[in-house]
């Protein structure tokens, strides 16, 4: 019975799309149906984050189809399947998925004004794909929709974004995918190699320390990309820019998440050796994207550009947390996707409604909005110290969790990723002064109309979950920790090989020194 | 203990009631329909909230003198598992949570009613109750926390509600700047404690090698000797940065005269009474760590000692009534610092709270001036406010006594707790000619102390008016207040007299369940002691001091603002420099807030020039490329046939390689 | 004897119909029955070849036989040509008087000469089946006679296609004058002995590489291709392709295995010309034709990894599976090619217009089921989830990294990237004009309906093949 959760969780909106596509509805009775598809899915993800077993460190509600084999000659095959499952490490994010699902729509009715139709079908598409990519247990699966997920955006930002819309998504689109192929290298050899594309199989094989790092790294270029790491996030301030509000929440909410989930899930999963041996080095990567994001942001007078360098700034928190590679950092990883999906995507809403009615995101063009729309000006400071991790919101549980993690991995990692918690609330504020606060110094911003009832829906979607998680952190956390707790073995198996390996190249150079040494001898 | 959650709790309530009664007046005000605002029922409830707490918080007190150890918990476990050192939600009271308890719901209280006067007919009234009683809410978390984590809930809590209020009148840009400031300034300190925090749960372990996050198990760590000495120290130097970013300590001590720009009932209970002092109330929490590194603690005494006098000097000349009472609460919390730093945390802790008594009633009191005199703040523009407002200048000359340490006053037995302490303490850097350097310091800084108090009084209270305004009564709601602060402050030099006056030290003895911790050692000062005649010298010479300062300022100011400006014109370079204080701030700019814009162009420009410009240029290059494809293929049948024969011969040559 | 009818009817079918509609239209002067004949051969030759044609022996089976993949290319061929049967027929429509009973003819024999190199046994059959598949396609491009750039295109590829068929007969004859056999067993079993065999293979090669219009051999396509009506280009992009790997996938084994770098390096360097060939065209047909130069380097990855084995058992499995992918590759790239050039003959209606891509411009608001086919027809291209081309891209190079060619795979599968670049420029032209932008021109007349259902039935082709990639790969195995 349980089985068939999965399925419907990509299934719905999939469905959803082809329903809207077809649907000889009016305008509003097509958002209707996109927005009961949305609803539904929601509910599902947020039923199957309450039905999900929080002990039980393995895949659960399990659905796996022969799809079809790979021959690999004489007679053997590599059998692909269509399977998916969910565990502690994608359980935040599919709940997360299926949570934006609603507010994406919501946040698109006031802007999208044409072409609905193709929109509705788009965004259900997206969330479809992530849904998939999230929960694909089968390697090529997840490559399937790891490369699907790019259509959507492609034409949400191509054909409702800004000025410069095409330029961007092209961007995003080459870019990304340019990321993404080497990976499809990496995953053959995978399956010819070792005679598995399932992820789990996989995992429990003994992949020689070389083979683990080349593989490591053709993933991580693409999960680098996605993420996006410093210095291959310049595509992402590109699309955000010009991307509608909708193509904002969805790319800052769960988009980039799929290139963090992907090195939990599959860098580390698979490769823990040489997870372990490049670790250090991705966090490093990752800390300076903290420091480097925030003065980016810093120098921004755009607002969505402010908050997507931010988004640089964040995503690098996680992944320092992450490659600390201990419990507390991978903990505070999930966690802080999760947050990460919840402030940024609600600043981005909150930028969507002032640029719904003024047409403008320069922080220049507002000042003393706190006077005009108090209602927005209180959302907007609860996101503002949402991001910044204030205690008692979501932020906080899980950039300390990073941040503690990184400093038990190495306490001058923790102390440069720390940075950022200054220069967040150095920029953030800054931002949030110069659009809230001071007096009204545009005319236009007088008759400025607060959250309407749409807006206000959407914002406490956000919220609820954005509270909750600030004073219950555990009820998300605990999930989680069966799936980390494998992790953590994992991490250490691949711990040992490369110690195993490491003592036995230098078992060779001590023998090979010895050698050396006799001939010298001799002579 | 059930009780415990609730002395946060009340506030908290209040707070939401009155955001919900915010929010309420704003939807009316949307509607037009008039001023919906019940200033009386929003005032009832926060300032009930606060004294209900406050009720709790006296139960408390006496239910754990009961205990055994004199401490009761509350615990809700796994409020984050980190996967280490899970973090449990938990408060405790104990004599120290206890009397911090006490002073902050009880001033609070007393400063909610005072400001249900003083904030009358804002249109932000109920806004201001809501982050006032979350700010009381915050500060009780901050102090009941039983580990750093939890008390960090708090310290950033009362950080948020500073920086609200600060910019409570967010209209004027200066105000939300001021609490911005007051906020990213304090940040650089949380940098030190969080780091504090890790490193505290990584590396203080118990016998089993298990770290926590709680203050007992650290401690405790720290006492055993489970820790590195060098943790140990980048411990305590960490958790002193985020102390100087809560309390104002040099280097980070420029936020706290910009935040005078909150409404004075904040000054007086957040950045004199309550929240400045957790950077103290930390140091002496983890007290044991500061006994184990030499390093640390005198680094704490030294840094106090330096900001008392240097917070001081610019006392001396400022001319906004609020800003000398905020130089003034830097100096103070040197003195603080100063007198844990040699380890005299009971001299120290009692200073905390009879400033915390004596500078809120100043800073109510300057307040009752500033609105009656409507909204006049230049110390040089009032005078002669005595006959005006007599209940007002009574009060705060009791508070200035006590602040300026004339005899017998509150503050004169504390401080001078604190400069015996100074001299009986730890020897700093492990050199006892150090103490008595941080003697003269604090000596000279009680001298300046006493200079501006009574420059203040004088210039406000007495001689003749300079000034236009008719200054008008205030209501009881302020004024009762006030006169329940100035009985407290006379009163609570009972808590700590010198023992030269006999055994009674009621607050020491409270105390020392936690200041005792780790024996004798631990509590420095008190080890050492000082011979009775040694204590009669000290409190003689504090004594002098403080009439000295007095008579020096009653002869400057006593008639009126000549003599002072021809002093000033006597010394133009040091007045100058008091009165643009040190510069610092300029510094500041130019240094920090300059290279942190300088930084933003610079990564701006780099990340679209050369990481971009990287980018793009791949696609430019790509573009080159198909040009050149472009290029060849000239639609000329020759040069296809050229090309077919070339590309053949070379494949045929190829071929013929391999093989 | 009914085998051996049977054996020869996927071949045979197609050029009885041909011959006989050619004498009925010389009588009748009624080009539907031509038309007809050659629907009805071409479904014959489909049906036969799932029918048991395949893998039979008998009369002249050391010249003929045609196996499993051979069978498939063959149908893919007749069934390809089908379409563009229809994909033609009102194409010329407005010039009715005009249209040619011959289109049909030719027509039919394009999958029969296709038919005769999959089943070919000895190196002479190839070189008939290339001129078969060839002599109607140099007539085919040059239909629109009054064309300049018809006629142009149509000499330029006939010239260069007599240079290439000297190319191949010098090449047998180098091969005979070494081996004094044709027998493409014979030759296999001697590859790599002889120096002159090894030449004469490898201009073999090069004959077969203009075919399939490899690089440096590929300049004729982009004038060919434009020059040549849509609904020919169509053919050409679909069917060419599958008759030069038909040839390839039997004349590569007889180089030695050591030559395979060769292969590899012309395969990187016809991604590379394809694409960045395409990258600053401004007409459509030519970004298509340089794109199937990009599309024939990627074919030839898998070749080449075909070839790179010494070992007998590793060459066997090696050589199957890249004659599984390339098959595959040629259906599902055929399918997805064939249906781009039917979205544009559909728009074009005979007329001129829809040449460049600003023609295109806004074309989802005037057009939208249109320019959401062409988007489907071109993410296949680019090999973008969930279509076929995905899964053709994804076994090519499955074999170059099971052949362990690693790095060569990493090269072609990034260069392949830059052609994502054009697709999408042209998705991004009918998608994302801004609103006050000036639209392309508005078609005309209505749509041709045998030609929109040929295009679609190459759009479900490339839907199923992208979720069920295993059915084609199954029949591919057999």
């Amino acid at each position: 019975m349980n089985d068939w959760i999965l399925p419907l969780l990509v299934g719905i909106p999939a469905l959803g799309a082809l329903a809207v596509a077809l649907a000889p509805a009016k305008r509003d009775g097509l958002f209707s149906l996109a927005l009961l598809f949305c609803a539904a899915e929601a509910a599902l993800a947020i039923f199957t984050f309450t039905k999900f077993d929080g002990t039980n460190p393995n895949e659960q509600f399990s659905f796996s189809r022969p799809w079809f084999a790979l021959p690999t000659g004489a007679g053997e095959a590599v059998p692909v399947a269509f399977h998916l499952g969910i565990d502690g490490l994608s359980l935040l994010l599919v709940a997360l998925s299926g949570l934006l699902a609603p507010v994406i729509l919501l946040s698109a009715k006031g802007h999208i004004e044409r072409r609905e139709r193709e929109f509705l079908v788009w965004s259900l598409v997206m969330i479809a794909g992530m849904q998939g990519v999230f929960l694909s247990r089968d390697l090529l699966l997840f490559y399937f929709f790891w490369e699907i997920s790019l259509i959507p955006l492609y034409f949400i930002i191509g054909i409702w974004g800004g000025p410069r819309r095409v330029y961007a998504t092209v961007k995003f689109f080459l870019y990304t995918l340019a990321g993404s192929v080497v990976m499809l290298i990496a995953l053959l050899y995978l399956a010819y190699n070792f005679g598995t594309v399932a992820i789990q199989e996989l995992s429990t094989k003994d992949i020689p320390v070389r083979a683990q790092l080349g593989c490591f790294l053709a993933f991580a270029l693409a999960f680098a990309i996605k993420v996006p790491m410093v210095p291959f996030h310049t595509w992402l301030p590109d699309a955000h820019v010009e991307a509608p509000t909708a193509g904002s929440i969805v790319l800052a909410g769960v988009l980039l998440k799929m290139g963090t989930y992907g090195f939990l899930r599959l860098g580390v999963g698979m490769f823990p050796a040489a997870a372990v041996q490049c670790g250090p080095w991705i966090a490093g990567i990752g800390a300076a994207g903290i420091i480097y994001g925030s003065l980016l942001a810093y120098g921004q007078s755009d607002m969505k550009k402010l908050i997507a360098c931010s988004s640089v700034a964040h995503m690098g928190t996680i992944v320092v947390g992450m490659f600390a590679l201990n419990a507390a950092g991978l903990r505070g990883g999930i966690l802080q996707m999760i947050n990460h999906g919840l402030s940024t995507g609600l600043l981005f809403l909150l930028v969507g409604v002032l640029y719904e009615r003024r047409h403008v995101r320069e922080i220049a063009e507002f000042g003393g909005l706190a006077q005009v729309i108090p209602a927005f000006a209180v959302v907007l400071t609860v996101a503002t110290f949402s991001s910044i991790g204030l205690p008692g919101l979501n932020g906080f549980p899980g950039e300390f969790l990073c941040l503690k993690g990184a400093f038990d991995a190495s306490p001058l990692l923790g102390a440069a990723a720390a940075v950022g918690t200054v220069l967040g609330a150095v920029y953030m504020l800054s931002m949030l002064r110069r659009v809230a606060f001071g007096p009204i110094t545009r005319g236009e911003n007088q008759k400025l109309i607060d959250l309407n009832g749409r807006e206000w829906a959407s914002a406490i979607i956000l919220l609820i979950p954005m509270v909750w998680i600030g004073l219950q952190p555990s009820l998300f956390i605990k999930p989680t920790e069966p799936a980390v707790d494998l992790l953590i073995s994992q991490i250490e198996k691949g711990r040992r090989s490369l110690a195993l390996e490491n003592g036995a190249s230098l078992k060779i150079a001590n023998a090979g020194a010895a050698e050396t040494g006799k001939s010298g001898g001799r002579r | 203990m059930s009780l415990l959650p609730l002395i946060p709790l009340f506030p908290l309530v209040g707070a939401a009631a009155c955001a919900i009664l915010h929010a309420r007046t704003l939807a009316a005000r949307r509607r037009d329909a008039g001023a919906a605002q019940n200033e009386r029922v929003v005032g009832a409830i926060a300032t009930l909230a606060i004294v209900a707490s406050f009720a709790v918080s006296v139960a408390g007190f006496f239910i754990i003198q009961h205990e055994p150890e004199r401490r009761v918990a509350w615990i809700v476990s796994n409020w984050i598992p980190t996967g280490g050192q899970t973090i449990d939600f938990g408060f405790v009271l104990d004599p120290l949570s206890s009397v911090m308890c006490l002073v902050v719901s009880g001033v609070g209280a007393l400063i909610h009613m005072y400001a249900t006067g003083y904030m009358r007919g804002d249109k932000g009234y109920a806004r201001f109750f809501t982050y006032l009683n979350l700010f009381v809410a915050a500060m009780l978390i901050l102090v009941l926390a039983d580990s750093l984590p939890i008390l960090f809930i708090g310290w950033e809590g009362v950080g948020l509600c500073s920086y609200l209020l600060i910019g409570f009148w967010h209209e004027n840009m200066k105000y939300a700047e001021a609490g911005q400031k007051a906020f990213v300034v304090n940040r650089i300190g949380d940098f030190g404690f969080l780091l504090a925090m890790f490193g505290a749960a990584t590396w203080c372990v118990d016998a089993a090698g298990k770290g926590s996050f709680q203050f007992a198990a650290i401690n405790e760590s720290v006492l055993a000797g489970h820790v590195e000495p060098w943790q140990v120290t980048v411990i305590g130097l960490l958790l002193f940065v985020g102390a100087c970013g809560k309390s104002a300590q040099l280097p980070l001590y420029v936020w706290l005269p910009d935040a005078m720009a909150g409404p004075t009932p904040v000054s007086a209970l957040i950045h004199a009474a309550t929240m400045v002092t957790a950077g103290v109330y930390l140091v002496i929490r983890m007290h044991p760590i500061f006994d184990a590194s030499v390093l640390a603690s005198s680094v704490v005494a030294c840094v106090g000692a330096a900001t008392a006098l240097f917070a001081a000097t610019m006392g001396l000349v400022a001319r906004d009534i609020k800003k000398v009472l905020a130089y003034s609460t830097i100096s103070q919390l040197g003195f603080l610092f100063l007198g844990a730093g040699c380890g005299a945390y009971d001299a120290s802790f009692y200073h905390l709270v009879t400033h915390a008594f004596f500078k809120a009633l100043l800073f109510l009191g300057a307040g009752a001036v500033i609105l009656a005199m409507h909204h006049e703040q230049d110390l040089f523009k009032m005078g002669g406010l005595k006959r005006a407002l007599p209940l007002e200048y009574r009060t705060m000359f009791v508070g200035a006594a006590a602040l300026a340490g004339i005899p017998l006053m509150s503050g004169f037995f504390s401080k001078d707790e604190i400069l015996g302490g100074v001299l009986a303490g730890r020897p700093v850097f492990g050199n006892e000619q150090i103490n008595l350097v941080l003697y003269v310091v604090g000596a000279a800084t009680a001298l300046m102390t006493a200079f501006y108090t009574f420059r203040l009084i004088y210039l406000a209270f007495e001689g003749e008016s300079r000034s236009n305004e008719h200054p008008h009564a205030n209501p009881a709601s302020m004024t009762i207040p006030l006169a329940a602060l100035a009985l407290l402050t006379i009163a609570a030099a009972a808590l700590g007299l010198p023992s030269v006056f006999g055994e009674f030290k009621p607050l020491e003895h409270w105390l020392n369940p936690v200041l005792e911790l780790g024996g004798e050692s631990g509590n420095a000062a008190k080890a050492h002691g000082l011979s009775h005649s040694a204590q009669w010298l000290l409190l003689g010479a504090s004594a002098a001091i403080a009439m000295i300062g007095y008579s020096l300022a009653r002869a400057t100011y006593g008639g009126g603002l000549a003599k002072s400006r021809a002093r000033a014109e006597a010394m133009p370079g040091i007045y100058k420099t008091l009165v643009d204080r040190w510069y610092v701030d300029e510094l500041y700019h130019a240094v920090f807030t300059k290279t942190l814009r300088l930084a933003g162009v610079v990564a701006g420009l780099f990340d679209a020039y050369v990481v971009d410009g990287a980018v793009n240029g791949v696609a430019a290059s790509a573009k080159r490329a198909a040009a050149a494809a472009r290029g060849l293929a000239d639609g000329k049948l020759q040069s296809y046939s050229l090309w077919f024969g070339a590309g053949a011969v070379a494949l045929v040559a190829a071929v013929l390689l391999l093989i | 004897m009914s085998d051996d009818l049977l054996r020869f009817a996927p071949i045979a079918l197609p050029i009885a119909g041909a011959v006989l509609g050619m004498l009925l239209e010389a009588l009748l002067r009624k080009p539907k029955v031509a038309m007809w004949l050659t629907v009805a051969s071409l479904a014959g030759s489909i049906v036969s070849v799932f029918g048991g044609a395949t893998g039979l022996a008998g009369y002249g089976s050391e010249l003929y036989t045609l196996d499993a993949a051979g069978g498939i290319l063959t149908a893919g061929a007749s069934a390809f040509a089908l379409l563009a049967l229809f994909l033609s027929v009102n194409y010329l429509k407005p010039q009715d008087d005009e249209f040619p009973g011959e289109i049909p003819i030719l027509l039919a024999l394009v999958p029969a000469g296709i038919g005769i190199i999959a089943g070919a046994r000895h190196a002479m059959m190839i070189f008939l089946g290339i001129e078969l598949l060839s002599v109607p396609l140099y007539a085919l491009v040059a239909l629109r006679r009054a064309n300049a750039a018809a006629v142009e295109g149509a000499v330029k590829y006939f010239l260069l296609g007599a240079f290439a068929a000297g190319f191949i007969t010098f090449g047998m004859s180098l091969l005979f004058a070494s081996e004094h056999s044709l027998d493409l067993d014979a030759l296999r079993a001697a590859a790599g002995r002889s120096p002159v065999a090894a030449a004469g293979t490898a201009l073999f090669l090069a004959g077969l590489l203009f075919k399939l219009s490899a690089a440096p051999f590929h300049f004729w396509t982009p004038d060919a291709y434009e020059g040549a009506a849509t609904p020919v280009t169509a053919l050409m992009a679909s069917t060419t392709k599958i008759g030069a790997v038909a040839g390839l996938l039997k004349i590569t084994p007889l180089l030695p295995a050591s030559a395979w770098p060769a292969l590899a390096a012309i395969a990187l360097l016809s991604i590379a010309a394809g694409n960045f060939g395409a990258l600053l065209q401004d007409r459509v047909k030519r970004i298509l034709a340089y794109s199937s130069v990009a599309h024939a380097g990627t074919i030839l990855l898998a070749l080449a990894a075909g070839l790179s084995a010494a070992d007998p058992a590793l060459a066997a499995d090696l050589h199957s599976a890249a004659s599984r992918a390339s098959v595959y590759y040629l259906i599902a790239y055929g399918a997805s090619a064939f249906g781009a050039f039917g979205i544009i003959a559909i728009l074009e209606r005979g007329g001129d217009r829809f040449r460049t891509i600003g023609d295109f411009r806004g074309l989802s608001r005037r057009q939208p089921a249109a320019a959401w086919l062409l988007t489907f027809f071109l993410l296949s291209l680019g090999g973008i989830p969930p279509t076929g081309g995905f899964w053709a891209k994804y076994f090519v190079f499955a074999t170059a990294v099971q052949a362990g060619q690693l790095w060569i795979a990493v090269a072609g599968i990034i260069l392949s990237v830059v052609g994502v670049a054009y697709y999408l420029r042209i998705v991004a032209t009918c998608f994302m004009a801004s609103e006050d932008a000036e639209l392309g021109a508005p078609p005309q007349g209505k749509v041709p309906l045998p030609a929109l259902l040929a295009t679609l039935a190459a759009g479900v082709g490339v839907l199923v093949l992208g979720f069920a990639p295993a059915e084609l790969l199954g029949l591919i195995g057999r």
